[in-house]
């Protein structure tokens, strides 16, 4: 029978739907190999992280131990066969102990299958060689019954999004978890992405308040709309004002309001805030009744070296009630040791949203460590990802850009009394290094002949000045 | 065990590494994810040349039995 177009779009509809539900179930599903296979447990991984899994692996029987060991799983695949054991040894040793973990025991050897399960605990299940990529998958589906799906339920943890485990990240948790259960105003001072945002979601997390967590970026709305925004407004109060509107503060009622770059809300609107912080109470534009709200107020700058008062950007009135709580939230570059973890959790959620498995070399990652990054976490994040959209699959190569210098003491850092020539020798070497010694890419960049690098690497050498790898110009 | 069912569990555990394969290979490429199949396809090169050579082996091993 001829089938119309609109059955067909019907039922691709429908198996996009299906798809959809079963990447949903499955999504976020932590997933063991223990396989000394390349090659196949390289496919089986791609298979199961396109179905949304977080998929790890284990050669031998000694790494699928601390594996086991260290982390969750949902499910794990262990090959009967392993270099340095028994997979059925490693079952029988863990099985008892991670109750919610499903083990599937994978042979070659219809024999040697049949007396492993006289020797296994029932719920294990059994793969034989060959298997398809259905097989794989019927495992996975029913290792993870519906509605189970790790990365779509909300985690219970307020820090969850926050890596990295420096001094300084663990002082901001303190303060968050002291001030948070407490009514009181919390101003957040920190450059472009340090994670003001994150540190007020967090605050409200903590804060037990019920009701929504509403954000206002206070530099993007016009002058002129931005009291509306806050405030409300009653019905004919301008023109156009057909109906009365709540504003922000009235429809975060029992939850947390974020001022994102309060400093930018204009001056004349700042006496109309520090009402509502000191009163609790909110009148909309054109109305006389005072409405109270139940709303934590958290503000935020990024103007942490200027001095708001003084330069007239806030009132002191303001100033000072904001001030009750500030935190800092320290730059990137006040703890590059997160960088490692940072880097690891993008590639991660890259890799888990695409289907890939870019990995970062060592060396890159201690360059990035190198970096001021002025853009902080943010700038970093997207440094990463460009760089896994260009790598082969493994970032080997720094990011190009001037400011890898700046980590070698040759960029804006450099200390005022440092000689030109100094300078240049700083930024020869550095660029040098970063090209692995090589003289033509390094002499191309610097934008000078190779005679040049040779003859300024000479007379570093004549004075000695030149470490001793590079010894020989 | 011996030497010939060592072999053969070799070669199951590879062909069954290459089946798996092709079909991750089949599902990239309606992707189209062309390098990755690549990838896979060079992956897939060198391990049938693997299984090839442990084929003749069996062979002989039959041979000489």
């Amino acid at each position: 029978m001829a089938r119309s177009s609109s059955d067909d779009t019907d039922l691709q509809e429908r198996v996009q739907q299906e798809v959809e539900g079963t990447e949903r179930s499955t999504r976020g599903a932590r997933v063991l190999i223990v396989d000394d296979n390349a090659n196949l447990v390289a496919s089986a991984r791609k298979l199961l992280e396109m179905a949304g899994a977080d998929v790890h692996v284990a050669g031998t029987d000694r790494l699928a131990r601390k594996s086991l060991t260290d982390r969750k799983y949902d499910l794990v695949f262990v090959d009967l066969m392993l270099p340095d054991g028994s997979g059925l040894d490693l079952v029988n040793d863990y099985y008892e102990d991670l109750a919610d973990t499903r083990f599937v025991l994978v042979t070659g050897h219809p024999r040697l299958a049949e007396a492993a399960k006289s020797a296994c605990p029932p719920s294990v299940t059994f793969l034989s060689k060959p298997f398809s990529a259905s097989d794989l998958m019927d495992c996975l589906h029913r290792a993870m019954p519906a509605g189970v799906a790790h990365a779509e339920v909300p985690s219970d943890d307020p820090f969850d999004r926050w890596v990295g485990s420096s001094e300084a990240l663990a002082q901001v948790k303190r303060q968050i978890r002291s001030v948070a259960p407490l009514n009181t105003t919390v101003f957040l001072l920190g450059e472009s992405g340090t994670g003001k945002e994150l540190a007020a979601d967090a605050i409200h997390r903590l804060s037990g308040r019920q009701g929504p967590f509403l954000t206002i970026n206070c530099g993007a709305i016009p002058e002129s709309l931005i009291a509306n925004e806050l405030f409300g407004h009653e019905k004919g109060s301008y023109t156009g004002a057909n109906r009365s509107q709540p504003g922000l503060f009235e429809r975060a009622h029992g939850g947390t309001v974020l001022l994102d770059e309060v400093t930018e809300l204009p001056l004349e609107h700042q006496p109309h805030l520090l009402r509502v912080l000191e009163t609790r109470t909110v009148t909309r534009i054109g109305g006389s009744k005072s409405i109270p709200v139940d709303v934590r107020v958290v503000a935020a700058t990024n103007r942490v070296d200027q001095p708001l008062v003084q330069d007239k950007v806030l009132r002191e009135d303001l100033f000072y009630r904001l001030m009750v709580f500030p935190i800092v939230l320290p730059p990137l570059r006040e703890r590059t040791g997160d960088i490692p973890e940072i880097v690891q959790a993008v590639l991660d959620a890259w890799n888990r949203e695409h289907g890939t498995n870019v990995t970062c070399a060592p060396e890159v990652i201690k360059r990035l460590e190198q970096h001021d990054w002025p853009g902080n976490v943010r700038e970093l994040k997207h440094t990463v990802q460009r760089l896994a959209i260009l790598s082969g699959g493994r970032i080997t190569e720094p990011p190009d850009f001037f400011d890898d210098f700046v980590g070698n003491g040759a960029g804006p850092g450099v200390p005022v009394g440092t000689s030109i020539r100094e300078l240049e020798r700083r930024l020869i070497m550095a660029t040098l290094e970063h090209f692995n010694g090589d003289r033509t890419r390094t002499a191309a960049t610097l934008g000078i002949s190779q005679k040049t690098l040779y003859n300024r690497l000479k007379s570093y050498q004549e004075q000695g000045e030149l470490p001793a790898e590079r010894s020989t110009p | 065990m011996s030497a010939r069912d060592d072999t053969l569990h070799d070669l199951n555990d590879r062909l069954n590494g290459i089946m798996i394969s092709v079909e991750l290979a089949m599902r990239l490429l309606q992707q189209k994810e062309t390098r990755e199949v690549g990838q896979i396809l060079t992956r897939l090169r060198e391990d049938c040349v693997v299984c090839t050579n442990l084929v003749g082996e069996l062979r002989q091993t039959r041979r000489d039995e």
